[in-house]
């Protein structure tokens, strides 16, 4: 691939205990070209949310870590960069959103102070009335309908699909070339979350963001991805464009984790499906003190 | 504001703390105006009445030398609310500062300032600041120099416990992955939510420096005389029990007051601020 925007080359990382190391990452790669929506695929404790730390260089702060292998991010590998470039590289050419929208915002700030800090990472003299015009227009773009009452609410005052739509317009309006979905809206309920998601594939699209998805949900990847990566234990097992492992997957843990994936066009009619549903929703005597 | 007011009115118990403290720190202010005898509170000598029971023109009765008590009250409260505002003034900033350092900054510093902290808070207090007034000259600077060694680390403990939950967050982490400084993130990302719990623990703090002080100036280590001052009236008046009783009762009712008072009010202020630990 030509000119990747995000390059992991051999990535492995163990954390040191008081009697052993475990080994957390196993030679991990994986190529994220430009524009292109890349989707890491795995279970709880596969390694995902920690690769994702490492390429945005969170995982320093906490020692008795040991690393090695190479991240290349627009052709400079990270590892050689001083702590104040990755800062600046951090909000402003990468940028990430989060699970949890609403604890991603600071309960104490107004939104549009809050854009206000993320477009000062940018541009540090720009001042709140400027800040607040582009927030309005991005806003605009993500589908709010009344941007000036958002821009003065506190993120408490909002719900949550509002607050996961306010952290996509915060992490695009620096116009960063990678971002990064850590699980995004995973904590919203189902239709919100496929709302916003189908929002952020069409803001990243326009704008030409390369994306590093991460996800432990098949369904969301399948509509979301260009190209998946499967991580099982720390090692990538498949990688290929995603409706080719999904039609044809090499690996037994990629099958295993299809075959999860709940299906209604298993059955013959869509009734099928639901008469299946409902024995598996039949009420049982629950014991709500257990 | 409105919902502040309506949480205080209530409990009856925090109205009383409100109506209490607004007496307390209304009349300090007014001294000068609300007293029988101002010049009272220096050094002014009146034989004719002096160690008189109360009556209705000295209503807490006259000291050793014919001063009047109750304006001596009141300016001992004007003293003692100017030294515990001053001792948080200097001790919260402090703690706060080291606390969200050593919440934030990751286990080293942790180690060097929690351990510091530990060290301070297991002395006794009063002997800690006992100690220091024994080496330094008793004086109301000093005094609150005092109470300002032994209180800061409460404040760092306090702090670097709700750094520690708060680091967590995920706005945190967002400030992080914006390439916000350290800095920025401890005083202007963590620090604005642990308010709450500061403002409640430093109104109630307010009653135990005063109670502190008046500890202090009762071992004769604060405020000196003629200054007025709580401590030292009682110490003074413990020597004629019981027969002149009202020159230890009065000053001991109004340290009463005064920390019941701010207790009461900082109760309030947990109920309003949602602070409950």
């Amino acid at each position: 691939m030509k000119n990747p925007t995000l390059e992991i080359i051999d990535l492995s990382l163990s954390f040191k205990g008081l009697m052993e190391t475990t080994r957390v990452l196993h030679d991990v790669s994986l190529t994220i070209g430009q524009k292109e929506k890349v989707a890491l695929v795995g279970e709880s404790g596969s390694g995902k949310s920690v690769t994702a730390r490492l390429v945005l260089g969170l995982l320093q702060a906490q020692s008795k870590t040991r690393v090695s292998g190479t991240i290349n991010f627009e052709g400079r590998d990270l590892a050689l960069m001083t702590a104040r470039e990755r800062r600046q590289l951090r909000g402003s050419r990468m940028s990430m959103i989060f699970q949890d929208p609403v604890s991603a915002l600071n309960p104490v700030y107004r939104i549009e102070t809050q854009f206000h800090e993320v477009l000062k990472r940018n541009r540090p003299t720009i001042n709140l009335d400027d800040a607040r015009g582009e927030a309005t227009a991005i806003l605009g773009d993500v589908n709010i309908t009344e941007p000036e009452r958002v821009l003065k609410s506190f993120p408490f005052q909002l719900s949550g699909g509002m607050n996961q739509r306010v952290m996509i317009a915060m992490g695009l309006i620096n116009e960063p070339t990678l971002l990064i979905a850590d699980e995004p809206g995973t904590a919203l309920d189902v239709t919100v979350q496929d709302q916003t998601l189908r929002l952020m594939h069409d803001m990243v699209e326009e704008r030409g963001t390369s994306v590093f998805f991460i996800s432990h949900n098949l369904g969301v990847v399948r509509e979301f991805s260009d190209r998946l990566y499967v991580i099982y234990q720390g090692r990538i097992v498949e990688e290929g464009k995603t409706e080719d492992v999904f039609a044809n997957p090499k690996h037994p843990y990629t099958r295993a984790l299809l075959a999860a994936v709940p299906s209604i066009t298993s059955g013959d009619t869509i009734s099928d499906a639901i008469n299946d549903t409902s024995a598996f929703l039949a009420p049982r005597e629950v014991h709500w003190d257990a | 504001m409105k919902r502040a007011v309506r949480i205080i009115f209530a409990t009856p118990l925090s109205v009383i703390g409100v109506i209490l403290i607004g007496l307390v720190v209304g009349s300090a202010i007014l001294a000068d105006f609300i007293t029988p005898f101002p010049s009272h509170r220096g050094t002014v000598v009146d034989f004719d009445n002096f160690n008189q029971p109360p009556d209705w023109t000295n209503i807490m009765g006259t000291d050793l030398v014919g001063r009047d008590l109750f304006t001596r009250i009141i300016y001992a409260y004007r003293i003692s609310l100017i030294l515990g505002i001053v001792v948080l003034l200097l001790a919260v900033p402090l703690g706060v500062t080291v606390g969200l350092m050593a919440g934030y900054l990751g286990p080293r510093v942790r180690f060097v300032l929690m351990r510091t902290t530990e060290v301070f808070l297991s002395i006794p207090p009063l002997v800690l600041a006992m100690s220091i007034m024994g080496v330094l000259e008793p004086t109301l600077i000093n005094g609150m120099m005092a109470v300002t060694v032994m209180w800061w680390p409460w404040y760092s403990r306090l702090v670097h416990n709700l750094t520690l939950a708060e680091r967590e967050e995920g706005y945190v982490l967002a400030a992080e992955v914006i390439g916000a400084s350290r800095f920025h993130i401890m005083f202007v990302e963590i620090l604005p939510n642990c308010f709450p719990a500061i403002l409640t623990k430093m109104t109630l703090d307010l009653g135990f420096v005063i109670l502190i002080a008046s500890s202090l100036s009762f071992l004769g280590l604060g405020v000196q005389p003629p200054t007025p001052d709580l401590g030292s009236m009682v110490a003074e008046g413990a020597r004629y029990l019981p027969d002149s009783w009202w020159l230890t009762v009065f000053p001991g009712l109004a340290i009463l007051v005064a920390v019941f008072g701010f207790n009461l009010l900082g109760d309030a202020m947990r109920e309003v601020l949602g602070t409950h630990q």
